[in-house]
């Protein structure tokens, strides 16, 4: 199939997604020094090790899409 | 899962006016640590919402893979938190009327330490970090 880049309403629901993973990976970051529960603190630990994967790929998107 | 439910509003009955008291200390672990979560687990749940919604907004086919892969993996996160929120007693789906009790005790701690001056004094603390153009 031909390869076409993101359309434009595309790239804004990508870089919306990359602010909200980012900041959620911050968040999450933050809690973790501060939740007493050790389970609840490596459930924290998990969402950020997935989150920057996530941020990592939304951040490949964008930059593919620019490489058009 | 032997986990014992926290009396995590323990502390609600009595007025906080000093949160330097230790009387108001008590409890104050399950209080964090409950907050924390449903904070989390809100946070989850947006995810979820954000990721179905940014997929009806796709075209290109490995965006849409992506976002596939993330909202499984988000729906996945959110089944694990919500079975530990819900073993520790932080989270009542099946009583309502329990959560609306707590939902309600939390509203009024809430509101108590927001009324609180956790704050006082100065706290730019930028001597503590190098800002020379700040």
């Amino acid at each position: 199939m031909e390869q076409h880049g993101l359309t434009l309403h595309e790239t804004m629901e990508i870089h919306e997604m990359l602010n909200f993973k980012t900041i959620c990976m911050t968040k999450s970051k933050m809690m973790q020094g501060l939740v007493f529960d050790q389970e609840l603190k490596a459930l924290l630990a998990k969402d950020v090790q997935q989150s920057m994967e996530a941020v990592k790929g939304l951040q490949g998107l964008l930059a593919k899409n620019q490489s058009h | 899962m032997d986990t014992e439910k926290k009396p995590i509003n323990e502390m609600r009955k009595r007025t906080i006016n000093d949160y330097l008291d230790v009387e108001t200390a008590k409890g104050m672990p399950g209080i964090v640590d409950s907050t924390v979560a449903l904070d989390f687990l809100l946070a989850v749940k947006t995810g979820i919402r954000n990721c179905a919604a940014s997929i009806t907004e796709t075209a290109s086919p490995d965006a849409r893979k992506f976002l596939r892969d993330l909202l499984d993996q988000t729906v996945e996160l959110h089944a694990e938190l919500s079975e530990l929120m819900m073993n520790k007693g932080w989270l009542h789906p099946y009583q309502v009327n329990e959560q609306f009790q707590i939902d309600k005790a939390s509203a009024q701690t809430a509101l108590q330490i927001a009324g609180l001056n956790l704050f006082p004094g100065d706290t730019s603390r930028l001597g503590t970090f190098a800002t020379p153009n700040y």
